[in-house]
């Protein structure tokens, strides 16, 4: 035991939030987003070229499904252990994943592959 | 259509230059790089190879003795040295080093036998000695001495050691000739009494040799491991001094390196062309040559291969989250765990390296700018000759762990991990390589005869010769030779074959691709490929020796290991910090280009392979390369991690990105899947962060942490595996895996499969000598003021 928390629950959550970390520092190497002007934001950003802008988002990419990890590990664990301080402290862990899931997403789509016009259409 | 330029045609003169390298028309050109590149990259190879002939000397003058008898302390004979040489035949031959490891080299799902033996004989000494403090204190003393007599031959066991061997080879008796599967063996997998007693004498020499100490020395010839206390069996000075002096080489290497990057980063690495403009050949103007059309058929073979190897390491994880039954059914009765594995491992080698050589039919007329007469069948020829092999060892293994061949039967069996395949068939595959080799030097036997051996034409053939040559090395580790020896030999393959000279192959490729497209020029290319061969080859030649650090070399190889190998880290380092550069190649081009880039995906296949360089082999490899953390995870879950990020992160989504460059000529743009190229780039990189960070990391620090607080025998013990939360995880792996699979590799199928369909335009050959013109696949607008 750790504190009211069984040993197991502590580093199921604290390896999920490891992941988070793991995943917003994937999300700042893969460099800044592009904004639509009127965002209320800074002034519009322009997208790197490609190959840069899709490989920032095949970094926001992984990251975001270290995030869908860390969110499952909590989950399975919970399912295996529901006590109710494991519960809790998966709780925490699931609404920051949510939160950065949530911000990640967003900065996925936002992160457009940049690639020029393609010579055919996707099949 | 740019005038003078039409598909088909070679380099041509002029401000519209091709991209071809060399000559081939009677000029001999100059080296294009400063000489001093070629000595520092021959000083710092020679170094090394210099010193791994000093460490080969040593593993064969220090490696423990083999008793000629092993005998109690009454004289009554044990077992002989044959009987240990023919017991490491039976251990090999029935695939138990793909189900449990020996020495903590093999599967991981099986025990360690080294610390199975050592932990059951230690306790049965000392339930013998009555318990207590006494008697753990005896059953050190006893297990600690080296009664071995080097003029006699003769090693001489106590009476409790002499007894537990009898017990456990009742023990081992029972354990293989169990008739059910539900440790994942197939059932009766050894029945043979003569046999039983070989494989104990075999594993009881291992044990021996990792607890006995070392004459003159304080510590076992293992370096004290396994870490087991009934023996005494802790990291010694050396292991943990030598961790020390790894992370202090690790840190002035990463600092040497971002101090040079910082001083000279203006004239290293990967440097777009700066005046010029590249305008990229559609892939339906490029003609390709007989044998780039037949290469088609290679990349089928390899996806094939790729769905296969999935697919069996699809059943092998599933033994690991559930041993009983896979979804109802036996599978253990036709495909035990260790088939499964064997298989799944071979299979990897095979598909990575058939699209390599694949990529090197494809991509040698680019380099020479033409295609001699009957390559074709030659391609052909290699094509069906690598079927052969992979088929006919793969059939043999089975064959072998079926209990169907003889142990150590040159036809049939051979089983070392890694090195699984009969030595007929290594044989054969070394001679397939060469024949390859072979066609690569007819191709560009012109370019190399008027080229400097400094350049890229030659580094690319002597990196290509290279691939046969150190693979072939491998043929020295002999079923029945010394453990420690035959482990030193076949880390040659494992460790400098793939991880060295296939690297150094592969760059070239990657920059000869580049070179071709003509976003970067030569020049800086070669500067590129100098560069990894001194990076590489100063921590990964002699670094080869982490492999071998508790595997009865003298403890000169943990240290040398230990030093070198951390610098391994730098050259990977060196290539992220520098992938930023890299994937700004293509941009300017781009931009400026009147045609579109035609790979999209084979680059972003590249970046793939920049981001799992650092963290599978850079991150998840340094993790365990200390030898005190060594010590504790060897043969557990951070080694299959490392092993899975780095194979399939680096070598395999190198060969996607290959089989992605060359098909895109070989299918016609309106048929080009780009949905589907997208969808397996994303499959194969989510799913293969899912199988590490979802499963293999967590489980391997896990089992890191129970191999320090309970014990390497407990964490390495069925009980452990089968535990709830480990079986929680290795569910886990589950939607990953579908996805790496189902989304991953079906996909390369489909595509692979467009391309035998259409197998690219034809180039129509020379009346006269028969050769054909290769194409060009992009045309370089240099300015007219450049110089």
């Amino acid at each position: 035991m750790i504190g009211p928390f069984t040993a197991e629950a502590v580093l199921v959550d604290g390896y999920a939030a490891g992941l988070l970390v793991v995943a917003r520092a994937l999300d700042r190497l893969a460099g800044r987003v592009a904004r639509p002007p009127g965002s209320g934001e800074e002034s519009r950003l322009e997208t790197p070229p490609w190959p840069h802008s899709e490989a920032g988002r095949f970094h926001r990419g992984i990251a975001l499904a270290l995030v869908v990890m860390a969110a499952t590990l909590v989950i399975a664990e919970v399912v295996r252990r529901p006590d109710r301080t494991g519960i809790a402290l998966a709780a925490a862990t699931l609404a920051a994943a949510a939160v950065t899931g949530r911000r990640l997403a967003g900065r996925l789509r936002a992160t457009p592959a940049g690639f020029p016009e393609p010579e055919c259409q996707d099949k | 259509m740019i005038p003078g330029t039409g598909p088909g045609t070679g380099p041509g003169p002029g401000a519209r230059t091709g991209t071809g390298t060399g000559t081939g028309t009677g000029t001999h050109r100059g080296l294009l790089v400063s000489r001093r590149w070629i000595q520092a990259a021959l000083l710092v190879a020679v170094f090394g190879f210099f010193v791994m002939g000093l460490l080969a000397v040593r593993t064969y003058t220090a490696h423990p003795p083999v008793p000629r008898l092993v005998a109690d302390d009454a004289g009554r004979p044990l077992f002989t040295g044959r009987d240990v040489a023919e017991g490491q035949r039976v251990f090999l031959a029935a695939g138990l080093m793909q189900y449990g490891s020996v020495l903590g080299h093999g599967g991981y799902l099986g025990p360690d036998y080294t610390a199975d033996y050592l932990r059951r004989a230690a306790a049965f000494a000392l339930r013998a000695h009555g318990g207590g403090d006494g008697a753990r204190e005896q059953v050190r003393q006893e297990f600690r001495a080296n009664r071995y007599d080097p003029r006699s031959g003769v090693l001489t066991y106590t009476r409790a050691q002499a007894d537990a061997f009898a017990a456990l080879t009742e023990h081992y008796r029972a354990y293989f000739a169990d008739p059910r599967t539900d440790r994942g063996l197939r059932p009766r997998a050894i029945t043979d009494p003569a046999r039983i007693h070989r494989l104990t004498a075999f594993l009881s020499w291992t044990a021996w040799i990792a607890s006995a100490e070392r004459p003159g020395e304080t510590y076992s010839y293992t370096n004290d491991w396994p870490a087991e206390p009934l023996v005494g069996n802790t990291p010694t000075a050396d292991t943990v001094v030598w961790s020390v002096v790894s992370l202090i080489a690790l840190l002035a290497g990463i600092g040497a390196l971002f101090g040079a990057v910082g001083r000279w980063g203006g004239h290293l690495g990967w440097r777009g062309r700066q005046a010029a403009s590249v305008d990229f050949r559609s892939p339906d103007e490029v003609a390709l040559t007989p044998a780039q059309r037949a290469t088609a058929y290679f990349f089928l073979v390899v996806v094939l291969l790729f769905l296969a190897q999935t697919l069996l390491g699809g059943a092998t994880e599933h033994y690991r989250a559930d041993l009983a039954s896979f979804f109802g059914l036996n599978l253990a009765e036709l495909l035990p765990f260790n088939l499964a594995r064997t298989w799944h491992l071979q299979l990897s080698l095979f598909w990575v390296v058939a699209a390599f050589l694949g990529a090197g039919v494809f991509l040698a007329p680019l380099m020479a700018g033409r295609e001699p007469r009957g390559q074709k069948a030659l391609a052909w020829t290699l094509l069906a000759a690598l079927a052969v092999v992979a088929c006919g060892s793969l059939i043999a293994e089975g064959l072998s762990i079926h209990g169907l061949v003889a142990p150590g039967n040159f036809w049939g069996s051979q089983q070392f991990e890694w090195l699984d395949l009969p030595r007929v068939w290594q044989i054969l595959l070394t001679g397939g390589m060469t024949l390859w080799a072979v066609m690569m030097w007819r191709v560009l036997r012109t370019t190399l005869r008027s080229d400097s051996r400094g350049n890229l034409p030659s580094m690319f053939f002597l990196s290509g010769l290279a691939i046969p040559g150190v693979y072939a090395v491998g043929l020295l580790a002999r079923p029945g030779d010394v453990f420690t020896v035959t482990d030193f030999w076949r880390f040659w393959v494992v460790h400098l074959w793939v991880e060295d000279f296939l690297e150094l192959f592969t760059t070239v490729m990657v920059a000869y691709m580049f070179v071709q497209l003509g976003v970067v020029r030569e020049r800086v290319a070669l500067v590129v490929v100098y560069l990894d061969v001194i990076l590489y080859s100063a921590g990964g030649v002699i670094g080869t020796m982490h492999h071998v650090y508790f595997s009865g070399e003298p403890v000169e190889h943990l240290a040398l290991g230990a030093f070198f190998s951390a610098m391994e880290v730098v050259p990977l380092t060196f290539l992220t910090v520098e992938a930023w550069s890299f994937v700004r190649l293509g941009a300017r081009q781009q931009a400026e280009s009147r045609t579109p880039f035609p790979h999209r995906w084979a680059v972003m296949f590249l970046v793939a392979v920049g981001f799992w360089n650092f963290l599978g082999a850079g991150v998840f490899g340094f993790l365990i390369n200390l030898p005190v953390v060594s010590y504790y995870e060897i043969g557990t879950g951070l080694t299959a991690n490392h092993a899975h990020a780095s194979m399939m992160g680096v070598y395999g989504m190198l060969a996607v990105a290959f089989c992605l460059f060359a098909l895109r000529y070989l299918i016609p743009s309106s048929r080009w899947p780009d949905k589907w190229a997208k969808v397996s780039f994303w499959s194969l990189n989510v799913g293969l962060a899912w199988m590490c960070f979802a499963t293999l990391l967590p489980l391997g620090l896990m089992q890191l942490y129970e191999a320090v607080s309970a014990g390497y025998f407990e964490a390495r013990s069925l009980a452990y595996l089968t535990g709830r939360a480990v079986t929680m995880l290795e569910w886990l792996r589950l939607p990953g895996d579908l996805l790496f699979i189902v989304g991953g590799v079906l996909p390369l199928c489909w595509i692979a499969w467009l391309g035998v369909r259409h197998r690219g335009r034809e180039a129509a050959p020379d009346p006269v000598t028969g050769a054909t013109p290769a194409p060009r696949l992009s045309d370089v607008r240099e300015p007219v003021d450049a110089s």
